[in-house]
Protein backbone atom coordinates (compact mmCIF):
# COMPACT_ATOMS: atom_id res chain seq x y z
CA UNK A 1 0.00 0.00 0.00
CA UNK A 2 3.04 2.06 0.78
CA UNK A 3 4.20 2.12 -2.54
CA UNK A 4 2.88 2.87 -6.04
CA UNK A 5 -0.77 4.10 -4.90
CA UNK A 6 -0.43 7.11 -7.51
CA UNK A 7 -1.69 4.75 -10.31
CA UNK A 8 -4.23 3.41 -8.90
CA UNK A 9 -6.22 6.37 -7.30
CA UNK A 10 -5.57 8.60 -10.28
CA UNK A 11 -8.02 5.77 -12.26
CA UNK A 12 -10.11 5.97 -9.00
CA UNK A 13 -10.46 9.71 -9.39
CA UNK A 14 -10.83 9.83 -12.87
CA UNK A 15 -14.21 6.53 -12.64
CA UNK A 16 -15.70 8.63 -9.98
CA UNK A 17 -15.57 12.00 -11.16
CA UNK A 18 -16.03 11.37 -15.12
CA UNK A 19 -19.04 8.78 -13.66
CA UNK A 20 -20.69 10.35 -11.29
CA UNK A 21 -19.67 13.76 -11.78
CA UNK A 22 -19.21 14.41 -15.07
CA UNK A 23 -15.65 16.27 -14.66
CA UNK A 24 -12.80 15.51 -15.95
CA UNK A 25 -9.74 14.70 -13.98
CA UNK A 26 -6.77 16.43 -14.37
CA UNK A 27 -3.40 15.96 -12.69
CA UNK A 28 -0.82 17.78 -12.19
CA UNK A 29 3.02 17.03 -10.72
CA UNK A 30 3.35 20.41 -9.30
CA UNK A 31 2.74 20.92 -5.96
CA UNK A 32 0.62 24.33 -5.57
CA UNK A 33 -0.43 26.07 -2.40
CA UNK A 34 -4.50 26.45 -2.31
CA UNK A 35 -5.20 30.07 -2.16
CA UNK A 36 -8.63 29.84 -1.79
CA UNK A 37 -10.99 27.64 1.37
CA UNK A 38 -11.06 24.17 0.57
CA UNK A 39 -13.42 21.34 1.54
CA UNK A 40 -11.54 18.28 3.22
CA UNK A 41 -13.13 14.90 3.66
CA UNK A 42 -11.61 11.24 4.67
CA UNK A 43 -12.37 7.68 4.51
CA UNK A 44 -9.81 5.29 6.37
CA UNK A 45 -8.96 2.21 4.96
CA UNK A 46 -7.99 -0.62 7.53
CA UNK A 47 -6.57 -4.16 7.70
CA UNK A 48 -6.25 -6.08 11.28
CA UNK A 49 -3.98 -3.47 13.48
CA UNK A 50 -3.11 -1.09 10.14
CA UNK A 51 -4.95 1.98 9.05
CA UNK A 52 -4.37 4.57 5.75
CA UNK A 53 -5.92 7.52 5.59
CA UNK A 54 -7.07 8.89 2.76
CA UNK A 55 -7.89 12.79 2.05
CA UNK A 56 -9.28 14.28 -0.60
CA UNK A 57 -9.25 18.23 -0.87
CA UNK A 58 -11.06 20.38 -3.07
CA UNK A 59 -11.62 24.36 -3.67
CA UNK A 60 -15.12 24.94 -2.46
CA UNK A 61 -14.94 26.59 -6.20
CA UNK A 62 -14.49 22.68 -7.51
CA UNK A 63 -16.60 21.53 -4.80
CA UNK A 64 -19.74 23.51 -5.61
CA UNK A 65 -18.80 22.58 -9.28
CA UNK A 66 -18.82 19.28 -8.54
CA UNK A 67 -21.96 19.18 -6.30
CA UNK A 68 -23.88 20.56 -8.92
CA UNK A 69 -23.47 18.19 -11.04
CA UNK A 70 -24.17 15.46 -8.99
CA UNK A 71 -27.16 16.97 -7.78
CA UNK A 72 -28.38 18.52 -10.88
CA UNK A 73 -28.64 21.84 -9.08
CA UNK A 74 -27.46 25.59 -10.02
CA UNK A 75 -24.82 26.24 -8.30
CA UNK A 76 -26.02 28.55 -6.19
CA UNK A 77 -28.60 26.53 -4.67
CA UNK A 78 -25.91 24.00 -3.59
CA UNK A 79 -25.93 24.20 0.02
CA UNK A 80 -23.23 23.87 2.71
CA UNK A 81 -24.75 20.69 3.98
CA UNK A 82 -25.16 19.18 0.30
CA UNK A 83 -21.43 20.36 -0.14
CA UNK A 84 -20.44 18.05 3.20
CA UNK A 85 -22.54 14.99 1.90
CA UNK A 86 -20.86 14.95 -1.18
CA UNK A 87 -17.59 15.16 0.01
CA UNK A 88 -17.87 12.17 1.96
CA UNK A 89 -19.43 10.42 -0.58
CA UNK A 90 -16.77 11.50 -2.77
CA UNK A 91 -14.49 9.79 -0.55
CA UNK A 92 -16.22 7.11 0.02
CA UNK A 93 -16.47 6.53 -4.02
CA UNK A 94 -12.53 7.23 -4.37
CA UNK A 95 -11.69 4.88 -1.45
CA UNK A 96 -13.88 1.81 -2.82
CA UNK A 97 -12.56 2.58 -5.88
CA UNK A 98 -8.87 2.57 -5.39
CA UNK A 99 -9.34 -0.61 -3.02
CA UNK A 100 -10.80 -2.36 -6.37
CA UNK A 101 -7.50 -1.89 -8.09
CA UNK A 102 -5.18 -2.74 -5.45
CA UNK A 103 -4.18 -6.33 -5.50
CA UNK A 104 -4.38 -6.96 -1.67
CA UNK A 105 -7.86 -7.49 -0.97
CA UNK A 106 -8.19 -7.64 2.61
CA UNK A 107 -8.10 -4.13 3.11
CA UNK A 108 -11.92 -2.32 4.64
CA UNK A 109 -13.91 0.91 4.23
CA UNK A 110 -14.80 2.37 6.87
CA UNK A 111 -17.74 5.24 7.23
CA UNK A 112 -16.38 8.73 5.97
CA UNK A 113 -16.09 11.90 7.29
CA UNK A 114 -16.33 15.79 6.78
CA UNK A 115 -13.28 17.34 8.00
CA UNK A 116 -13.63 20.88 7.50
CA UNK A 117 -13.64 24.12 5.75
CA UNK A 118 -9.97 25.72 5.89
CA UNK A 119 -8.68 28.71 4.69
CA UNK A 120 -5.13 27.59 5.13
CA UNK A 121 -3.45 24.08 3.41
CA UNK A 122 -0.50 24.00 6.37
CA UNK A 123 0.73 20.43 6.38
CA UNK A 124 -1.55 19.17 3.14
CA UNK A 125 0.87 20.02 0.25
CA UNK A 126 1.92 16.50 -0.42
CA UNK A 127 -0.27 14.31 -2.51
CA UNK A 128 -1.92 14.32 -5.81
CA UNK A 129 -2.69 17.18 -7.62
CA UNK A 130 -5.72 17.72 -9.20
CA UNK A 131 -6.32 21.12 -11.49
CA UNK A 132 -8.65 21.96 -14.16
CA UNK A 133 -7.70 24.30 -16.84
CA UNK A 134 -4.09 25.17 -15.18
CA UNK A 135 -5.68 26.10 -11.64
CA UNK A 136 -5.09 24.10 -8.91
CA UNK A 137 -8.40 22.46 -7.38
CA UNK A 138 -8.25 19.55 -5.67
CA UNK A 139 -5.51 16.91 -3.90
CA UNK A 140 -5.65 13.64 -2.56
CA UNK A 141 -3.40 12.09 -0.48
CA UNK A 142 -2.27 8.49 0.94
CA UNK A 143 -1.20 8.44 4.74
CA UNK A 144 -0.56 6.11 7.33
CA UNK A 145 -2.23 6.38 10.46
CA UNK A 146 -3.40 4.84 14.04
CA UNK A 147 -6.34 2.51 14.60
CA UNK A 148 -6.90 4.47 17.68
CA UNK A 149 -6.14 8.46 18.03
CA UNK B 1 -46.59 -1.91 -13.22
CA UNK B 2 -44.22 0.18 -11.43
CA UNK B 3 -42.12 -0.91 -8.44
CA UNK B 4 -42.44 0.73 -4.62
CA UNK B 5 -38.61 1.13 -3.75
CA UNK B 6 -36.93 2.09 -0.79
CA UNK B 7 -33.52 3.29 -1.02
CA UNK B 8 -31.47 3.11 1.77
CA UNK B 9 -28.22 4.88 2.75
CA UNK B 10 -26.79 7.39 4.90
CA UNK B 11 -25.76 9.89 2.03
CA UNK B 12 -28.46 12.07 1.14
CA UNK B 13 -26.67 13.24 -2.08
CA UNK B 14 -26.53 9.94 -2.79
CA UNK B 15 -30.18 8.87 -2.30
CA UNK B 16 -31.24 11.69 -4.30
CA UNK B 17 -28.56 10.92 -7.60
CA UNK B 18 -29.88 6.62 -7.12
CA UNK B 19 -34.07 7.52 -7.47
CA UNK B 20 -32.86 10.44 -10.32
CA UNK B 21 -31.02 7.62 -11.55
CA UNK B 22 -34.02 5.57 -11.65
CA UNK B 23 -36.48 8.15 -13.40
CA UNK B 24 -33.74 8.98 -15.50
CA UNK B 25 -33.25 5.73 -16.43
CA UNK B 26 -36.68 4.28 -17.91
CA UNK B 27 -36.86 2.76 -14.55
CA UNK B 28 -41.11 2.33 -13.68
CA UNK B 29 -40.49 3.98 -10.05
CA UNK B 30 -43.76 4.16 -8.16
CA UNK B 31 -43.61 5.55 -4.61
CA UNK B 32 -40.31 5.80 -3.03
CA UNK B 33 -38.78 6.18 0.39
CA UNK B 34 -35.84 6.83 2.02
CA UNK B 35 -33.73 5.67 5.03
CA UNK B 36 -30.34 6.72 6.59
CA UNK B 37 -29.64 3.51 7.85
CA UNK B 38 -30.85 -0.10 8.39
CA UNK B 39 -32.82 0.47 11.38
CA UNK B 40 -34.91 3.45 9.36
CA UNK B 41 -35.14 0.87 7.09
CA UNK B 42 -36.76 -1.43 8.79
CA UNK B 43 -38.94 0.83 10.40
CA UNK B 44 -40.50 1.64 6.90
CA UNK B 45 -40.71 -2.10 5.80
CA UNK B 46 -43.60 -2.66 8.52
CA UNK B 47 -45.59 0.52 7.40
CA UNK B 48 -45.13 0.83 3.85
CA UNK B 49 -45.36 -1.98 1.05
CA UNK B 50 -42.23 -1.93 -0.40
CA UNK B 51 -41.36 -4.04 -3.87
CA UNK B 52 -37.93 -3.55 -4.25
CA UNK B 53 -34.55 -1.90 -1.90
CA UNK B 54 -31.48 -0.77 -2.76
CA UNK B 55 -29.21 -0.39 0.03
CA UNK B 56 -25.94 0.35 1.22
CA UNK B 57 -23.73 -1.43 2.63
CA UNK B 58 -21.16 0.56 4.94
CA UNK B 59 -23.77 2.81 7.14
CA UNK B 60 -23.81 4.33 10.89
CA UNK B 61 -26.15 2.92 13.32
CA UNK B 62 -27.63 -0.50 11.55
CA UNK B 63 -25.38 -0.91 8.35
CA UNK B 64 -26.70 -3.20 5.05
CA UNK B 65 -25.67 -6.46 6.21
CA UNK B 66 -26.91 -6.18 9.80
CA UNK B 67 -30.42 -4.94 7.90
CA UNK B 68 -30.06 -7.59 5.63
CA UNK B 69 -29.89 -10.26 8.41
CA UNK B 70 -33.10 -8.76 10.22
CA UNK B 71 -35.19 -8.59 7.54
CA UNK B 72 -34.26 -12.39 7.20
CA UNK B 73 -34.99 -13.25 10.17
CA UNK B 74 -38.22 -11.67 10.50
CA UNK B 75 -39.00 -14.56 7.72
CA UNK B 76 -42.23 -11.87 6.20
CA UNK B 77 -39.57 -10.33 3.76
CA UNK B 78 -38.30 -13.79 1.88
CA UNK B 79 -39.55 -12.98 -1.20
CA UNK B 80 -38.53 -8.89 -1.59
CA UNK B 81 -35.64 -8.64 -3.23
CA UNK B 82 -32.43 -6.33 -1.67
CA UNK B 83 -29.85 -5.23 -3.82
CA UNK B 84 -26.68 -3.50 -2.83
CA UNK B 85 -25.03 -0.60 -4.35
CA UNK B 86 -22.00 -0.29 -2.81
CA UNK B 87 -18.37 0.70 -2.43
CA UNK B 88 -17.42 -2.60 -1.70
CA UNK B 89 -15.04 -4.67 -4.20
CA UNK B 90 -14.14 -7.57 -1.90
CA UNK B 91 -15.68 -10.55 -3.18
CA UNK B 92 -15.54 -12.86 -0.51
CA UNK B 93 -17.64 -10.09 1.63
CA UNK B 94 -19.48 -9.54 -1.33
CA UNK B 95 -20.21 -13.34 -1.18
CA UNK B 96 -21.14 -13.39 2.25
CA UNK B 97 -23.74 -10.74 1.03
CA UNK B 98 -25.29 -13.36 -1.34
CA UNK B 99 -25.10 -16.10 1.09
CA UNK B 100 -27.14 -14.14 3.70
CA UNK B 101 -30.10 -13.64 0.80
CA UNK B 102 -28.74 -10.23 -0.27
CA UNK B 103 -30.43 -10.49 -4.57
CA UNK B 104 -27.56 -8.45 -6.30
CA UNK B 105 -25.61 -5.95 -6.00
CA UNK B 106 -24.01 -3.02 -7.66
CA UNK B 107 -20.62 -1.18 -7.56
CA UNK B 108 -20.66 2.44 -6.98
CA UNK B 109 -20.18 4.30 -8.65
CA UNK B 110 -22.79 3.75 -12.19
CA UNK B 111 -24.05 4.41 -15.00
CA UNK B 112 -28.00 5.71 -14.61
CA UNK B 113 -28.53 3.32 -17.28
CA UNK B 114 -26.74 0.30 -15.53
CA UNK B 115 -29.42 0.51 -12.57
CA UNK B 116 -32.20 0.16 -14.87
CA UNK B 117 -30.51 -2.72 -16.67
CA UNK B 118 -29.59 -4.62 -14.16
CA UNK B 119 -33.21 -4.12 -11.84
CA UNK B 120 -35.11 -4.50 -14.70
CA UNK B 121 -33.63 -7.86 -14.90
CA UNK B 122 -34.25 -8.26 -11.11
CA UNK B 123 -37.73 -7.68 -11.28
CA UNK B 124 -38.15 -10.54 -13.46
CA UNK B 125 -38.33 -7.52 -16.63
CA UNK B 126 -36.38 -7.51 -20.03
CA UNK B 127 -34.62 -4.29 -21.38
CA UNK B 128 -32.96 -5.86 -23.76
CA UNK B 129 -29.49 -4.28 -23.39
CA UNK B 130 -27.49 -7.04 -23.40
CA UNK B 131 -26.59 -6.56 -19.72
CA UNK B 132 -26.58 -10.03 -17.88
CA UNK B 133 -26.52 -10.22 -14.18
CA UNK B 134 -24.12 -13.14 -12.87
CA UNK B 135 -22.71 -13.89 -9.24
CA UNK B 136 -20.11 -11.62 -9.68
CA UNK B 137 -22.30 -8.55 -10.44
CA UNK B 138 -23.25 -7.04 -13.79
CA UNK B 139 -21.60 -8.16 -16.79
CA UNK B 140 -21.97 -6.04 -20.47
Amino acid sequence: MEMEWCAPMKGAISEVLETMFFEMAEFDRTPAPFDTLYLKSTIGLTRADRVFHITFLATEFFARSLGSNFLSKNRDEVSREDLEDMMRELANMIGGSFLSRMREQDWQLQIPAFISHKSTDEGVREGLQLSREGKRVGMVSVEQGTLHG
Amino acid sequence: MSYNVLIVDDSRSMRKVIKKALNLSGFRLGDWWEAENGRQALDLLESNWIDLVLCDLHMPVMNGKDFLKAIKSIGNYDDLPVVFITTESNQERLGELMALGATGYMRKPFHPEEICSYLSGIMGEDHGNGMVRTDEGCDF
